[in-house]
């Protein structure tokens, strides 16, 4: 079984560290993109299976990269994680607007993320 | 001849004496078909009787075909029976041997539940274990880039901006000031600041407030936690102040405001990242400092 391919799109190179750290311990091929623009133009170049993305980013935030990531047919049905800073619903929601399948809530806890994205990338291969 | 109704010798003699032949002929004759008549109804009777017996051979006959079907089918059932008989035991001998094969297996699968309860038990404690682990192995990563990063480089301002981000993606807070002391260690002023208003910040005498006494002490403060010193206004939010410590030496505090939503209250894993920031924090800004102060001669 071919290692999957796991994006992180995060402007803090303290975040993304943690993270990639947190990911490695999984079967996971990871590249990464230090804000919302390069997170979309990364993602049609390497096609991950799944992206993790921070909410705050300069040039182009969370949100609007989701909302791009869905309008582009190669990454229309990607699963994307966010990283929210705020959990509340309001939050949350907007999220959930703008496409993203899960979420969680920094400081990010490695159990919680690890256990979504493997959720997301099985309910993922079944859909195909 | 003897019949029915036979003329006697005295009649006979009677007869023949008076000379009355013809009467005798006649009485004879008489008889002879009474007797005649007799015959045939005895005979008519008979053949009934023939008819009735074999009639009824007939039906002893059937009665006997049947019976030797009914002795028939007897046989065959007692065969059948006999063959049932031997099935019954040979299904009985099955039986027995199901049933300690059944009793052997209920042993087995009652010591299996056993070993199995004992096999949860394990798993039930390795998983704890593992979980434990993972949420170390977590800690440790945390403490790893925190680590890492303020000593990844020699630019002042990524030291502090990763201080920032320690705060914010390790810790959960986005309300924080960092203040360096002033010489003479008598005030601390604000170096950087985010999610608060940083005019309330900008000087804060040392052993003033909250954030003062912590310079002065040089001592973690937790809000929650022990006594807490009087609060100058605006430390109401206050959650935790770490003294910058160089050698010993307190060089500057980073003070946590509010938490986020999310984050209800300080864990092991952030005292122990306060206490990588009280020692490692001020170093790096003095290593960036020193080599900012290195780059400035060599231009020079």
């Amino acid at each position: 079984m071919s290692r999957k391919k796991i994006l992180i799109v995060d402007d803090s190179k303290t975040a993304l560290m943690m993270t990639t750290m947190v990911l490695s311990k999984g079967p996971y091929e990871l590249v990464t993109a230090a804000d919302g623009e390069e997170g979309v133009a990364r993602a049609l170049t390497e096609r991950p299976d799944l992206i993790v993305m921070d909410v705050v980013m300069p040039k182009m935030d969370g949100f609007e990269a989701c909302r791009r990531l869905r309008q582009l047919e190669a990454t229309r049905v990607t699963p994307v994680i966010m990283v929210t800073t705020r959990g509340e619903a309001s939050n949350v929601e907007v999220g959930y607007e703008c496409g993203c399948n899960d979420y969680v809530t920094k400081p990010v806890n490695a159990l919680e993320l690890l256990t979504k994205v493997k959720s997301q990338l099985e309910a993922s291969a079944l859909a195909r | 001849v003897t019949c029915r109704g036979r003329v006697s010798s005295g009649e006979v003699d009677s007869m023949v004496d008076s000379g009355d032949h013809g009467q005798y002929v006649k009485k004879v004759s008489e008889q002879f078909r009474r007797y005649g008549h007799e015959l045939l109804e005895e005979n008519r009777k008979l053949r009934a009787l023939v008819a009735s017996l074999e009639a009824e051979g007939m039906r002893v006959r059937e009665e006997l075909a049947v019976g030797q079907t009914l002795a028939d089918l007897n046989a065959e059932l007692r065969d059948k029976l006999r063959v049932r008989d031997e099935e019954k035991q040979h299904l009985e001998d099955q039986l027995r041997s199901a049933r300690r094969i059944l009793e052997t297996k209920t042993r087995d699968e009652a010591r299996l539940k056993r070993e199995l309860n004992v096999v949860d038990e394990d798993n039930r404690r390795f998983t704890e274990k593992f979980l434990s682990l993972e949420q170390q192995n977590s800690n440790l990563a945390n403490l790893y880039v925190a680590g890492y990063r303020l000593h990844g480089t020699l630019d002042r301002r990524e030291v502090i901006g990763t201080l920032q981000e320690i705060i914010a993606n390790l810790v959960g807070s986005e309300e924080m000031a960092l203040f360096e002391l002033e010489p003479g260690g008598r005030r601390l002023s604000l170096l950087a600041s985010f999610g608060i208003q940083p005019e309330a910040y900008q000087v804060v005498p040392v052993g003033e407030g909250v954030i003062g006494r912590a310079a002065e002490s040089g001592e973690i403060f937790v809000a929650g936690h022990g006594a807490a010193p009087e609060a100058a206004p605006g430390e109401e939010g206050l959650t935790a102040c770490i003294p910058l410590k160089l050698e010993g030496r307190v060089t500057g505090l980073v003070a946590i405001f509010r938490l986020l939503p999310q984050k209800r209250r300080i864990e092991d894993l952030d005292r122990e990242l306060f206490d990588l920031l009280a020692s490692h924090a001020a170093p790096a800004l003095y290593c960036a400092e020193l080599h900012a102060r290195a780059q400035a001669c060599s231009a020079v």
